[in-house]
């Protein structure tokens, strides 16, 4: 028993490729995970204050880790749909990635709020027993509940050839784990459904529908709050869209470029022309962005009762944040940046640019 | 027997009769989540959906000759 478990966890190893940025990377995350559960544990046991809940303010940490996760998963499924969905086939190649990361993303968005709500347990109990169907938060959570369903079949289906041909390279148990997680029994249906990715597509449409009308749930959610008259509107319900769809792109961009350098590959032609697009599609979606920041601003300071909270992020408390985070180095800064690069795309296919200059530009985009 | 007064007092208020016919004023019940506006809100975000999904199908469309390139050189 013991040589079979040392000689898998060497089989583990050997593919992290036993080296040292692994070890400290795999140390940090364990490290932090650590503390997170340490945190949610402590809030289930003694107190929510943990996660600086109060009476005050009582959507905090939880809510905006929520929400930052579940508009990078929204957006994620937004990009890749188009490879699968829309039919952009070059969008085909961060398909995998940008679903897995979805699918991450999501899971991870749902216990942040699970771990808010202090007694997860009721929710999940009571939103089937007594659903209020006019309450947008029951809406979100069943909506968030069949795009979890949706996103994590899409993986699956996007994986399957992979479990295939690990499942035939090896051998014994892995032999057959490999091709339980693949169902290889389905190889025996007509191969319209998988092969020609026609499930696919109506599975990733599934996604992307529910998705987006989770999203733009979450983003009424907000607008409803007549008690918070900064949200409410129907302004949070667009802009949750709209925002969703440059984190999606800044998320595939980013660990994109990330694992090629860690892998210490070259990044493939197609691919890199690819990354430069979504530079271009990124700057003019930060772009419209900054536009609708600009307007709910303005607008705000013309309407009585948004002023206040207006000016707490304009010249009060929260303008550091605001003006450094959000408007400089979120969205002023990166847009010139990928604008150089989208422009730089084309003297690189002419063969005016070298490969050390166009990764460089890579490392530039993934930077933002 | 009588109704516990609302405001966490823990008294117990009997009435001979209903309190409107007292002359007491009382406020207006509260119809919870039919407000027209929370509907005109997710309607917004829906429209906002519908438009986002047209936005992709034009970005897919006008980018045809770039697909028909990337499918070139795959092929």
């Amino acid at each position: 028993m013991t040589t079979r478990v040392k000689k898998y966890f060497d089989i583990i190893l050997n593919h992290m490729e036993r080296s040292s940025t692994f070890y400290v990377w795999v140390s940090i995350l364990v490290v932090v995970a650590g503390l997170a559960l340490y945190a949610i544990l402590m809030s289930l046991i003694y107190s929510l204050e943990i996660f600086e809940f109060s009476i005050h303010v009582i959507w905090v940490t939880m809510v905006s880790n929520y929400v930052f996760l579940v508009v990078s998963s929204t957006g994620l499924c937004i990009v890749t749909s188009l490879g699968h969905v829309f039919g952009m086939q070059r969008y085909e190649q961060v398909a995998k990635r940008g679903v897995f990361l979805a699918l991450v993303t999501i899971i991870f968005g749902m216990i942040s709020i699970g771990a808010h709500l202090g007694h997860p347990e009721r929710a999940m109990i009571f939103n089937l027993l007594t659903p209020n169907f006019y309450s947008a938060m029951w809406w979100m959570g069943a909506l968030y509940t069949f795009y979890i369903v949706f996103i994590a079949i899409e993986f699956w289906l996007l994986a399957r050839d992979d479990l295939n041909e690990r499942s035939e390279q090896s051998a014994g148990l892995g032999k057959n784990i490999y091709s339980l997680l693949a169902i290889k029994k389905l190889d025996k249906l007509p191969d319209t459904m998988l092969k020609n990715h026609k499930l696919l597509k109506s599975v990733g449409a599934a996604a992307l529908i529910s998705g987006l009308s989770a999203h733009n749930t979450l983003g009424a959610l907000f607008g409803h709050v007549e008690a918070r008259a900064l949200w409410h509107g129907s302004y949070y319900p667009i802009y949750f869209l709209l925002s969703a769809s440059f984190c999606g792109y800044a998320w595939l961009l980013a660990v994109s470029i990330a694992t090629y350098k860690i892998k210490k590959e070259g990044i493939p032609e197609d691919y890199k022309s690819l990354i430069f697009e979504m530079a271009q599609v990124l700057a003019l979606l930060l772009g419209a962005g900054l536009l609708f920041t600009a307007y709910k601003m303005s607008f705000g300071l013309f309407t009585p009762e948004k002023v206040k909270p207006i000016l707490l992020f304009l010249k009060g408390p929260f303008s550091p944040a605001f003006w450094l985070f959000e408007i400089a180095i979120g969205t002023v800064l990166p847009i010139p940046i990928l604008l150089v690069a989208a422009k730089q795309k084309n003297s690189w296919r002419a063969g005016r640019l070298d490969h050390g200059s166009a990764g460089r530009l890579c490392n530039a985009i993934q930077l933002w | 027997m009588g109704l516990k007064e609302a405001g966490g007092t823990d008294m117990l208020t009997i009435l001979p009769s209903q309190p409107e016919d007292l002359g007491l004023i009382t406020p207006p019940q509260k119809v919870i989540n039919q407000n027209p506006d929370k509907l005109r809100i997710t309607g917004t975000g829906f429209m906002g959906a519908s438009v986002l999904a047209g936005l992709m199908y034009t970005y897919a469309t006008l980018t045809q000759e770039k697909e028909k390139k990337h499918r070139d050189n795959a092929g």
